[in-house]
């Protein structure tokens, strides 16, 4: 069913959203619900269907949409994050200038699914720039005074640039931008030309997906916008960077072809710069977050390390790489969706999402919490939950494949990731409850009750794939066998399988399970029933305490160990840019003086800029 | 027949514990040219904090953090094998290193929870104490243990065991002595004994996480304590010392390994948490990148 | 007065244990606390009785008020005994705590401490010396073995006469009624 009828009807509706907004809320509520699940109709439960709108005939360049394959798997999962942030949105959104919002978000959703749809080079292009303009707008919509939006913007541009490059000079060599086609015919492509190619579409991928280096419009974006439409690009968009990766490594090139190109002096730098990189950008990333004390800004460096593991994966090998990668993406994808729409359901509320402000809301908004409290744990890996699955696969490929370092450094990396995720649960549910927070009405509409039982959904998934993971992975081995003959994590049994360890979830999940109900028991018959005291009753106030400031631990909260880090977190990649900037204008203050003095430099000058445009233009040619 | 031998298991490694720490109190006593209490007062200790009248609660993760702590430390007993005996293998074959290493922290993180919702600011305090402590150990921990699975070409701890067969010198405590130095090192962490027990700090902190559990709460935490210590000894053992063949070898082994944080804790003051990351991160971390790359290129 | 009853096997065993592992609250504020290091550490080494400090008052059994107490601290001391758990007992360190001592005419200490809160067991002396800190721990752990330390149960049961008591001298009173 998914086919033209699709496309214009999606954009239809989404309009008529628009319109109606403005008219009633209740409808337009009604209706964005009906298009979400029109589209998860339409493209989750039909499968294997695809359809072409010619848009150059004579340069045969169409966009043309199918259905198979990994990208299947990234529309589902759009599907599930956006339902649920659409829950949230509906519900934190009452004034009608924020229809243009809803618009907004709902267009950027339509386009990504047809995005991860997308199958030739040049839809995925004009999918991916109408993207990155729409997002600029939201970013806009919200963030007036600084220019957040307008980083992101250049930078994406710039990626933007190299893409549309990487994508002219493959259509000069082979003359198709089909993925189908592309992946037989890319041996017309020369060597060198290949790999200006790759290196384009990596950088363009990697700004997309904020590597380390190029994240500095991360935070920026992700904390002015609306921490709604925060969770969307944390979940999704930052996916599809590394949707455009797997395309480049699987569809467009072969992996191991690209992988050797790159190989000098027998040493697979490739490899070596995606898992060191992705790694490192993983450790960077968690050791920042921990410095933080705003919610949102743990989770957005949160989010960049997450998607280091997934860009480390990629440096793993053919076979190994993609299962990593899908697992990876899947459970962060979940985690991200749920934390932040938690997030967005306390800021609405509160009003807050600085750790200083907030504390002992699981009082008010238990459901919530355990919500937050199971996608925490998943997200730190501990053992049960589905969070573990992604970083088992992980460890035990990185180990195969030979990256011992890399191994180290991501392990040293998600080991960091506790401190953050405790320092989470601690600053906002646990402890102290702020005066302020405590009389709120938390669930003043049936909008509050729906979203809060929408936002359990994830983490039940989490507790119920972490304890029998079995259809999750036989779907998604299904999904990869499309593109790769065979992968080598399997199952056997109940067991998980690689070539070095094992891991039995079901059985492992029972022993915890069993363990957990009968101390949970032995705890129950042993105790008397203890008697509750106050928040403010602690041991250590000889003098009584009675306000929230006063006891509640935020500042300073791991001071010990970014004492230890301070060099690393003081200096920030701006001022690394600067000192880049600073570099070029020296370059330029004596060139200018050559040129300015004689006039035989002023010759080898213009010898040189010759030189290098005719390498330049011999080279794209 | 397996349950039986399962619990019978758990209460021995929990009796055996216990004893450990009183032992410990009874050789620092002596070290210290004291009498010391009497070897089995660790089990008074507990009997009496079961025996506490009243307790106190402050909602219900607090109610659940030593419910977590045990459920941690049994889990992870459960998966390291006591001994080769068939018995004492419980669920050995459930997972492998990585799958330990991760429910090592389930039981901390839990009750890390709980202390939290203790509002102690020292609690909270000493939990981001011991994460950072944690961090810091792990590094030196995790260069051994991938040279140990680099050298067995496995991560499944009965693999790792049975490279080791065949005399003491194929221990890789001997066979791998750039791996075995930071891992050790890192045990001395991990036991959170005189030099690294930061998280705790009596003197700086009250007991850090615990200061707010009291009675029965506490009888909890301690027999847990008892538990998880002794899986990691158990642990180490496996890794380390070529595992045991039989309960009363491991009982020794588990011994000898016992004595070493003991006596390096009965000599070192307390370190700052910035010097502890400072010195995990530094001279052991160097040994075991070392012993990584001379693994390497063999 | 709470009635000599007849213990069961349970209460025996329980009050057994309670004598033989006795962690310390300390309060030092009087002048007797210099007296506690020796008696903690090798010289005296008051371990090898199971008697060990204590943290916080949440882990305490024993509340041991090391001398004179000003109303200011009377009212700390109230709050930590408050928040241990029961069964808990006061020892009343030095002839302060007993009768005032020798801030007799003081116009801010208390002068019986036993109005204030259930002492146990006194040890006399201006200040005691170790040995005989550590003879009325040994005579605690004796009467607790006997299950005759009962303060804790006489404060539960004539809270009312205590805080009328504390009251009295707290003047300006807000300590908060959550305590217990
Ligand atoms: S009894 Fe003597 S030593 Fe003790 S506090 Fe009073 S004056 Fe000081």
């Amino acid at each position: 069913m998914v086919n033209v009828l699709y496309f214009y009807a999606m954009i239809m509706s989404i309009v008529l959203i628009y319109i109606i907004g403005d008219i009633s809320k209740i409808l337009r509520n009604i209706l964005a619900i009906f298009i979400f699940l029109y589209s998860l109709v339409s493209t989750v439960f039909v499968n294997e269907a695809g359809f072409t709108i010619n848009v150059m005939k004579s340069m045969n360049l169409n966009m043309s949409f199918s259905y198979s394959g990994i990208g299947t798997f990234f529309v589902i999962l759009n599907h599930i994050a956006f339902g649920v942030i659409l829950i949230n949105i509906l519900n934190n959104i009452n004034k009608k200038r924020d229809n243009g919002f809803l618009f907004n978000i709902f267009l950027i959703f339509y386009l990504t699914t047809l995005l991860f749809m997308s199958s030739n080079l040049f839809t995925f292009f004009i999918m991916w720039e109408f993207i990155s303009i729409l997002i600029y707008f939201n970013i806009g919509i919200f963030d007036k005074k600084e220019n957040s939006g307008l980083k992101y913007i250049l930078m994406n541009a710039l990626g933007g640039m190299s893409l549309l490059l990487a994508m002219a000079m493959i259509f000069n060599f082979t003359g198709t931008l089909d993925f189908e086609r592309l992946s037989s015919l890319y041996y017309l492509i020369p060597r060198s030309q290949a790999i200006v190619i790759i290196l384009l579409f990596t950088f363009a991928m990697l700004i997309k997906s904020a590597f380390w280096g190029l994240h500095t419009w991360v935070k920026d974006a992700y904390m002015r916008s609306n921490t709604c439409f925060t969770a969307y690009m944390s979940s999704v968009l930052s996916k599809i960077g590394i949707f455009g990766l797997i395309l480049l490594f699987y569809k467009i090139f072969p992996y191991d072809y690209v992988i050797q190109i790159f190989t000098f002096y027998n040493i697979q730098f490739f490899r070596i710069f995606f898992t060191i990189g992705g790694s490192i950008t993983a450790i960077l990333a968690t050791i920042m977050a921990i410095k933080e004390q705003n919610v949102k800004a743990i989770l957005t460096y949160s989010s960049i390390a997450q998607v280091g593991y997934i860009i480390a994966s990629f440096g793993l090998g053919y076979r190994w790489s993609i299962i990593s990668i899908m697992t990876i993406t899947t459970v962060h994808l979940l985690i991200k969706t749920s934390l932040f729409s938690d997030l967005s359901f306390i800021e609405y509320k509160t009003g807050q999402t600085d750790g200083v402000e907030l504390g002992g809301l699981i009082k008010v908004i238990p459901f919530t919490f355990v919500s937050t409290l199971i996608s925490i744990i998943a997200l730190a890996g501990i053992v049960p939950l589905m969070g573990f699955a992604a970083k088992w696969i992980y460890f035990e490929n990185m180990f195969i494949s030979g990256h011992y370092i890399a191994l180290i450094i991501s392990f040293l990396a998600s080991t960091l990731a506790f401190l953050y995720c405790y320092k989470i649960l601690s600053i906002v549910f646990l402890g102290i409850i702020n005066e302020k927070n405590s009389s709120i009405n938390y669930f003043s509409s049936l909008g509050d009750s729906i979203v809060t039982i929408v936002n359990m959904i994830i983490p039940i998934a989490l507790v119920i794939f972490g304890f029998y993971p079995y259809p999750f992975f036989r779907f998604m081995f299904e999904k990869i066998s499309k593109i790769l003959p065979s992968a080598n994590v399997f199952l056997s049994g109940n067991f998980i399988e690689s070539s070095i360890g094992y891991w039995n979830p079901l059985n492992i999940a029972t022993i915890v399970v069993i363990i957990f109900v009968s101390m949970f028991i032995i705890f129950v018959l042993l105790m008397r029933k203890p008697r509750k005291v106050s928040q403010y009753d602690i041991a250590m106030s000889a003098e009584p305490v009675r306000s929230h400031n006063n006891l509640h631990y935020v500042m300073n909260f791991y001071d010990g160990f970014l004492e230890v880090v301070k060099p690393i977190t003081s200096k920030s990649s701006k001022r690394f840019y600067g000192k880049i900037y600073g570099f070029i204008e020296d370059i330029g203050d004596v060139l200018r003086k050559l040129h300015l003095n004689s006039l035989t430099s002023k010759n080898i000058l213009t010898g040189i800029i010759i030189i290098v445009l005719i390498i330049v233009i011999w080279s794209a040619v | 027949m397996n349950i039986v031998w399962t619990v019978l298991g758990i209460i021995g490694v929990y009796i055996y514990g216990v004893f450990l720490m009183g032992l410990g109190r009874k050789i620092s006593a002596r070290v210290q040219l004291r009498y010391g209490p009497p070897v089995y007062q660790n089990y008074i200790d507990i009997l009496k904090l079961w025996t506490k009248k009243t307790n106190i609660s402050h909602g219900i993760m607090f109610d659940l953090g030593p419910v977590f702590l045990l459920t941690g430390s049994i889990g992870t007993l459960l998966l390291i094998p006591i001994a080769a005996t068939e018995q004492l293998m419980y669920f050995g074959f459930s997972g492998d290193i990585i799958v330990i290493m991760y429910l090592m922290v389930f039981g901390s993180l839990g009750f890390a929870l709980a202390a939290s919702q203790g509002a102690n600011p020292f609690g909270i305090m000493g939990i981001s104490r011991a994460l950072t402590l944690l961090a810091a150990y792990e590094l030196p921990f995790i260069l051994g243990i991938v040279i140990l699975m680099m050298d067995a070409n496995s991560a499944s701890l009965s693999n790792i065991i049975s490279h080791q067969a065949g005399g003491y010198m194929n221990w890789y405590i001997f066979k791998q002595p750039l791996a075995a130095i930071p891992a050790f090192i890192a045990l001395l962490g991990m036991m959170g004994k005189q030099p690294f027990d930061i998280p705790i700090a009596p003197q700086e902190i009250a007991t850090g996480p615990m200061a707010e559990f009291g009675g029965k709460y506490l009888g909890m935490m301690m027999s847990s304590h008892a538990i998880f210590m002794t899986a990691k000894y158990i642990l180490f053992v496996n890794l380390f010392l070529g595992g045991a063949g039989n309960p009363i070898n491991m009982i020794f082994k588990v011994f000898l390994i016992w004595l070493f944080p003991l006596f390096v804790g009965l000599v070192y003051p307390r370190f700052k948490t910035s010097q502890a990351v400072r010195f995990f991160w530094g001279v052991p971390s160097l040994i075991g990148l070392i012993g990584l790359i001379i693994h390497w290129l063999r | 007065m709470i009635e000599k009853k007849k213990r069961n096997i349970f209460q025996i065993i329980d009050d057994w244990a309670s004598a033989r592992s006795l962690w310390l609250l300390m309060y030092c504020t009087g002048c007797g606390a210099i007296e506690l290091p020796p008696t903690m550490t090798s010289r005296y080494d008051m371990e090898r009785f199971g008697i060990a400090p204590a943290g916080t008052p949440r882990q305490a059994d024993i509340l041991l008020i090391t001398g004179y107490l000003s109303i200011k601290t009377l009212k700390r001391v109230i709050r930590a005994y408050e928040q241990m758990q029961s069964p808990k007992y006061v020892i009343g360190l030095g002839s302060c705590t007993i009768n005032g001592g020798m801030y007799w005419d003081s116009y801010n200490t208390i002068k019986m401490l036993d109005l204030y809160l259930p002492v146990d067991i006194w040890i006399a002396g201006c200040m005691p010396r170790p040995e005989s800190v550590i003879g009325g721990l040994n005579k605690l752990s004796d009467i607790i073995k006997a299950g005759e330390a009962n303060g804790w149960k006489k404060y539960n049961e004539n809270l009312k006469w205590y805080r009328a008591n504390q009251k009295k001298v707290i003047k300006k009173w807000d300590l908060p009624e959550f305590n217990y």
